[in-house]
């Protein structure tokens, strides 16, 4: 199958590459990586579920703040902030999607951004917990069994192993039954509830994963960067996300995948075009929503069935004429 | 455990100052094929979403299985055992044929999410007997060897056929039938009689909602006739032909 | 103390005025082709910035730089109608959504290319000396807003309510298809209708330029705020679109004052999550239905 090619193809490149790259390509793998896990996230939320959250980058930062103040300020190691990161930010989504239940579309949207804008809020003027503009600076890396992952390539092959976590997660979780009730929750809701599904606890448990997952996130990104501040985790970074997605191709893992790395790649390879970066995405959206609605990972596949398609039948022709 | 799987009593719908429903008497027993029939805005849809949970009564009872089911959500009475179609069709159009039935199959799915998640046999041998099972529901409706096809394009008659499929995964006690015949050609109406005819024959219960009286007469066992939201006849399709409030309402008073 | 609750209360009343234009502008689009425009803030700042490009780099008068600076605007408010609402024309409401998000990064980025990062400055239409009214101070600047929001207001109910031009946009927003039997040029009303939206903020910008100034990314603040406003006073509605503006404005600034300053902007959100929750339809909405 030439997606288990593609896949392979690209963890092979996952794994050599960073042993021929700069510290300034290895940061952009770093981040890469993290942002692929964020639009795994929004995927199971709005590319399975049909559910738009446009706070995702709130809860990144609910991640990162939670990881770093348990590692810098109460002193606990990497692997006490993961865990409770991923849990307390999952809580936290879940405590969103709670009241926002009946609402869809564009006023789950609205509700979303509200979230998001609070959240901003918080992290900028809650001194006394989150430092404020100031930043939580000395956040740890983390050790493996009293391996300290000083160096930036070693905490990448660490992230790589979550990243592959999360799309392994992402996969199974589209093929099972959880899986197939949001995508029907997503297509008509009427109907999936016509057939046993309760899309309110559906809907809750989707974005309570999203939430998990971008927390996670948060608290690789921390101990990465080893200093977190709010300017990250501004609405413009949730739409960037969203993009990355849309772009990619909603409902696909291969096109949030595709949509994080290229996204993240693309303004650092293309200099000339590191001005204009924002444009791109914007029109980016645009036309892909118009003219793409699965986005490049559609596109792909569809080049991939024509080309199927005409090597089979190409072949048959050729055995007819013998 | 009585005979009688549905049981409606003095179910009545109202929307602000419009009573769509009134009082409502209507009894449906094991392996009946009832059918719900009455001029356009009859309250005959609005009847089906009253049982199957869409809309709530405004007065008056609904017992499923002996059971008063009147505010339960619209998930719960399916996992009781009520099945239905939708007059507007409304498929998964993102799914496969084959995952749509899937769905249908939802609350018949015991494995746990970890099971899910982890891939363990027990997964394993539920996905293989749901695949017997829904190939076998392909076979019925006629869509055996397009399940891989993505729903959103099949021609009309299949789609129907497809939701049908879908109800009937979840092997329900109750199936709710809104207007299938609606827009099928004569070829596809024949095959979903017989198609009704089987379902029926299997031990499902059947409520029909119709307006093809060909259909209707050929099918049912029992017919209630709704105007303007009363109940203005029931009984066999020999006395509902014959019923002079039935002549009257659709076809008007004489002189 | 009083005087402090009543100076606050006429410059939340000022900005609330301005919400209620971008608010306005939404939710006559919203009635029109029953979808969300996320960029309307850019336009907002297009405006601004047109309008200042007129004066500061082509030298025209005021008033003539306001005018063309609108202009140019409901070009674009065209453009913009005709390469992204007509193709999606039958899409859902999260692509709409989606949609209009890429085009506002577009459009503010663009902005930034075009015009630098740094804010830029409109002058005040009466000057700049703080008018002294008994114990509270007034800006010259928020009279005029209040004042052109009025007449503005005024204006458009008098079109809306007695013209044929706004009796025939009514009917488009309410049911294309009979307007269409009647003779409608329904696209034509749509595209009428952009054109004002468009027009309204570009307004909303040259007014509120002289005090706040204009720069590239203030848009999505401003459309977010004006969505508040909308759900707020009841999404799709005009009345609501403007009384919800206002309410926006004067509790955002009064809890500014009084409670917390640092924390402002996070009160209409605040507002916002609580109606979402409590009466999603808003003060003047109505509530819809899911049928079988």
């Amino acid at each position: 199958m030439h997606k288990i090619i593609a896949f392979i193809g690209l963890l092979i490149l996952a794994i050599l590459l960073p042993q021929f790259s700069s510290a300034y390509v290895l940061g952009i793998l770093v981040l890469a990586g993290v942002y692929v896990i964020l639009v795994l996230g929004l995927n199971v939320c709005l590319g399975f579920a049909g559910q738009i959250s446009a706070a995702q980058a709130a809860f990144w930062g609910i991640g990162a703040y939670t990881s770093a103040i348990i590692n810098m300020r109460l002193g606990l190691s990497f692997w006490v902030g993961f865990p409770l990161a991923i849990v307390i930010t999952g809580l936290v989504g879940l405590g969103l999607a709670i009241p926002t239940i009946k609402l869809k579309g564009f006023y789950l949207a609205m509700a979303t951004i509200g979230f998001q804008q609070i959240c901003f809020l918080v992290f900028v003027n809650w001194r006394p917990v989150t430092m404020g503009v100031d930043g939580i600076p000395n956040i740890q890396r983390p050790s493996i069994g009293g391996y300290l992952l000083r160096s930036d390539r070693s905490f990448y092959y660490f992230l790589l192993i979550w990243v592959l976590i999360a799309i392994i997660f992402s996969l199974r979780l589209e093929k099972s039954k959880l899986g197939r009730a949001m995508k029907a929750l997503r297509d008509n809701q009427l109907a999936a509830e016509a057939m046993g599904i309760d899309t309110n606890k559906v809907k809750c448990i989707a974005f309570m994963i999203s939430a998990a997952m971008s927390g996670a996130a948060g608290s690789l990104y921390a101990h990465f960067a080893r200093y977190i501040s709010p300017d990250l985790f501004v609405f413009s970074t949730s739409t960037l996300i969203i993009s990355m997605l849309i772009i990619g191709g909603s409902g696909s893992v291969a096109g949030a995948i595709l949509g994080a790395i290229l996204l993240v790649a693309l303004p650092e390879s293309l200099r000339f075009l590191n001005n204009y970066y924002m444009v791109i995405y914007g029109l980016g959206t645009v036309l892909i929503v118009i003219f793409m609605p699965k986005g490049l990972a559609g596109l792909i596949g569809r080049i991939i069935e024509k080309l199927k398609f005409f090597l089979e039948h190409g072949r048959g022709r050729e055995k007819v004429n013998e | 455990m009585s005979d009688t799987v549905l049981k409606t009593e003095k179910l009545t719908k109202d929307f602000g100052g419009l009573r769509a429903v009134n009082e409502l008497d209507m009894e449906i027993k094991k392996g009946e094929i009832h059918a719900l029939i009455g001029p356009n805005g009859s309250g005959k849809s609005t009847t089906l979403n009253l049982l199957s949970g869409i809309y709530l009564p405004t007065e008056g009872d609904i017992c499923f299985k002996d059971e008063k089911i009147n505010t339960l959500p619209v998930f719960q009475r399916t996992e009781l055992g009520i099945g239905r179609t939708f007059q507007n069709i409304r498929l998964f159009d993102t799914l496969t044929v084959f995952d749509n039935i899937l769905v249908g199959r939802h609350t018949k799915l015991s494995t746990n999410f970890f099971q899910q998640i982890m891939k363990t046999k027990a997964l394993r041998e539920e996905e293989e007997e749901n695949r017997e099972k829904i190939l076998g529901l392909c076979k019925t409706v006629g869509l055996l060897g397009r399940e891989h096809l993505l729903a959103n394009g099949l021609p009309y008659g299949d789609r129907r056929m497809l939701e049908i499929a879908r109800a009937l995964a979840g092997n329900p006690s109750l199936l709710l039938l809104d207007e299938p015949f609606a827009g099928m050609s004569p070829t596809d109406a024949d095959r979903l009689v017989e198609i009704i005819q089987e379902i029926g024959n299997a031990g499902t219960t059947i409520l029909l909602v119709e307006h093809h009286m060909r259909v209707v007469m050929k099918l049912s066992h029992n017919i209630s006739v709704l105007n303007f939201g009363v109940k203005i006849a029931g009984g066999t399709p020999e006395e509902i032909k014959n019923n002079q409030n039935v002549i009257e309402a659709y076809l008007g008073k004489e002189g | 103390m009083f005087s402090m609750a009543t100076q606050l209360f006429i410059n939340g009343l000022a900005i609330g005025a301005i919400y209620a234009m971008v608010g306005l502008g939404i939710a006559l689009i919203f009635r029109a082709v029953q979808a969300v425009n996320f960029a309307q803030g850019e336009f907002v700042v297009f405006g601004g910035f047109f309008a200042i490009t007129f004066f500061s780099t082509i030298g025209l008068p005021v008033w003539l730089s306001i005018i063309c600076g609108v202009l140019a605007t409901m070009i674009m408010g065209y453009i913009f109608q005709r390469l992204v609402y007509v193709p999606l024309q039958r899409s859902t409401s999260i692509t709409i959504v989606v949609a209009t998000m890429g085009v506002s990064i577009a459009l503010t980025d663009s902005s930034r290319i075009i015009w630098g990062a740094a804010p830029r400055l409109f002058p005040e239409i009466l000057g700049s000396t703080v008018i002294a009214i008994g114990d509270l101070y007034v800006v010259p600047q928020n009279l005029v807003i209040l004042v052109a929001a009025l007449i503005l207001f005024i204006t458009q109910y008098i079109l809306f309510e007695r013209t044929f031009l706004g009796m025939q946009m009514q009917a488009v927003a309410q049911d294309k298809e009979t307007a269409a039997l009647m003779g409608i040029k329904v696209n034509r009303m749509i595209a009428i209708t952009f054109l004002y939206s468009s027009g309204l903020a570009a307004i909303a910008g040259i007014l509120v330029a002289p005090i706040t100034y204009i720069w590239s990314t203030m848009g999505s603040g401003l459309v977010q705020k004006a969505f508040v406003a909308t759900i707020v006073g009841g999404f799709g509605s005009v009345p609501g679109a403007i009384l919800g503006g206002l309410f926006v404005g004067v509790v955002e600034t009064l809890c500014g004052g009084f409670i917390s300053s640092t924390y402002q902007d996070a009160f209409a959100f605040i507002i916002l999550i609580i109606v979402l929750i409590v009466r999603p339809m808003g003060f003047f909405g109505e509530e819809t239905m899911d049928k079988a």
